[in-house]
């Protein structure tokens, strides 16, 4: 029955959506600058060393750039990273 | 999650994610190279081909908001009540004030601000803040509308860029946000700073502490086990609020150190990572007190190990009267905690001692023979004096780039209303 029922209002909220749009990944790795951003857990670095090093046997022309973050991904390391790469693998969580 | 919660934060929802299977950090370089070479085709395929495993669409994202509905009806038997909002997924598994649109409506004039005002957007899932649905939440834990504007001021502090919310709503560790109260505020709202400040017992410590969570779940979408990944959690996680013993510090009070006047109404959030009890009751010194303190500090295993972030001290009274009688100041105090607690090398094991390393160089330098400091800088060192009698203190860690962060509380808290709205 109506009467037995309460109004309550929705707790959960509305998702601003920001929509960025990625770079196109049309294109092969060829002479491709990579860089591998390493966020320092441990074997984060290493595991990116052998990623490089399997892509490098494949892909002899390309260039490996190995960087390094502390923590978050600030302005400063995204602008470098846009600067000297076409194309980032980067590290994330444990 | 959390690359998935980075990427959506950022607009880039539809980025190539490669799931590696956990674990990675703690497996041998053997296991480590095969999982680089299982992974290799797949990162290849990110690089080079277009839509390619993101975990979900901008489509599937605008589906799912549009079905949102502002609100529903559910039993008004109070046990069918909670029942309906806990099935919702609204709660943290205790009961709560249904908010009704009379009890809402009620806790958005407490704050002179209209219910569709955008407070900001809160990470992992960018949920719109408006002022309606922060004071939904309010209403669920169970706050007075005088609470209101310190519950707006300790949403606003979490979203300063420096405190690193998404990292918090969605790590392993167990951090949670404390909320520490200044100001007149205190008496007008009845929040606790004294015997059992760190626990039970006050309506505006339990209440206002659980609204930030129901708030940081809610809106900010940190479910439990989806985006909040916390491996333990903690119970300060349910709520987690104090207030300082102002009265009884011999020093300026938090809120004074962080620029705002003594007459100002504050609150200055941080990060927690669980409390370490710090009990001294028979040095008779500051030098005996500091040398406890310290122990306790150098205790290993919290992230400042790693990180060198900041951390808190609560100081009881009497340990804050023992260390004014001698003419300590809080800075005396800060810089002799960094000195003395240390952990040498030799307690580390080789690699963690590589992953600092990596992430706090200066302390391998060469002549950095003192071992390794809590904090990198003593200011980084925080301290509260609250509690009740007793020499009991407490240490607390903190956690990746989590800076304080403290915010005048803007609006009605401290005025005659509140004051009748004591509990």
């Amino acid at each position: 029955m109506q009467t037995d029922l309460i109004e309550v209002i929705n707790p959960t909220a509305d998702r601003e959506l920001k929509i960025g749009k990625i770079a196109s990944r049309n294109h092969g790795l060829e002479a491709k600058r990579i860089g591998l951003l390493d966020n320092s857990k441990p074997n984060a670095d290493k595991f990116l060393e052998y990623v490089g090093q399997l892509l490098k046997q494949r892909y002899p022309t390309i260039e490996i750039l190995p960087r390094r973050k502390m923590t978050r991904t600030e302005a400063d390391c995204l602008q470098e990273l846009i600067g000297s790469c076409d194309l980032v693998v980067s590290a994330f969580a444990d | 999650m959390l690359a998935k919660a980075e990427a959506e934060t950022r607009g880039l929802g539809n980025l190539p994610l490669v799931k590696v299977p956990h674990p990675v950090g703690s497996i041998s370089l053997v296991a480590l190279r095969a999982l680089a070479e299982s992974s290799v085709d797949l990162i290849i395929g990110a690089l080079t081909r277009n839509n390619r495993t993101s975990f979900h669409s901008e489509e599937a994202t605008a589906d799912s908001d549009s079905a949102l509905k502002a609100s529903e009806y559910v039993p008004s038997n109070p046990t069918l009540t909670f029942k309906a909002l806990a099935e919702r997924g609204w709660t943290d598994g205790l009961p709560v004030i249904p908010p009704t649109p009379d009890a809402v409506r009620e806790m958005i004039d407490a704050s002179g601000l209209k219910g569709d005002e955008l407070l900001g957007v809160i990470p992992p899932l960018n949920g719109r803040a408006t002022v309606e649905k922060v004071a939904a939440n309010a209403v669920m834990a169970g706050c007075l509308p005088a609470f209101f504007p310190l519950v707006l001021s300790a949403l606003k502090a979490m979203m300063q860029p420096s405190f690193n919310l998404t990292g918090i709503q969605t790590t392993t560790s167990n951090v949670t946000p404390l909320a520490i109260v200044n100001g007149p505020c205190r008496q007008a709202l009845n929040v606790n700073y004294s015997s059992n400040v760190l626990g039970q017992g006050w309506r505006a410590n339990s209440t206002v502490g659980r609204a930030i969570r129901l708030i940081l779940t809610n809106i900010g979408g940190a479910v439990p086990g989806v985006y909040d990944k916390s491996t333990l959690g903690q119970p300060a996680k349910y709520t987690f609020c104090i207030a300082e013993n102002e009265e009884e510090n011999p020093w300026e009070p938090l809120h004074v150190e962080r620029g705002l006047e003594k007459a100002d109404s504050a609150v200055s959030m941080c990060g927690c990572t669980g409390v370490h009890s710090i009990v001294d009751m028979a040095s008779k010194t500051p030098k005996g007190i500091l040398t406890t303190m310290a122990a306790a500090m150098a205790a290993g295993g919290s992230s400042n190990w790693v990180y060198g972030c900041e951390c808190l001290i609560i100081m009881c009274p009497e340990h804050a009267a023992s260390f004014s009688a001698a003419g300590y100041s809080k800075a005396d105090i800060r810089q002799e905690l960094f000195e003395k607690a240390r952990l040498s090398f030799g307690k580390f094991s080789e690699e963690n001692l590589e992953l600092i390393a990596k992430r706090r160089p200066r302390w391998f330098q060469a002549g950095e023979t003192q071992g390794i400091p809590i904090v990198d800088r003593a200011e980084d060192i925080w301290i509260v004096v609250a509690g009740g009698k007793g020499p009991k203190s407490a240490f607390i860690p903190s956690w990746i780039d989590v800076r304080m962060s403290t915010l005048p509380i803007a609006h009605g808290a401290s005025s005659p209303v509140a004051v009748s709205c004591q509990c």
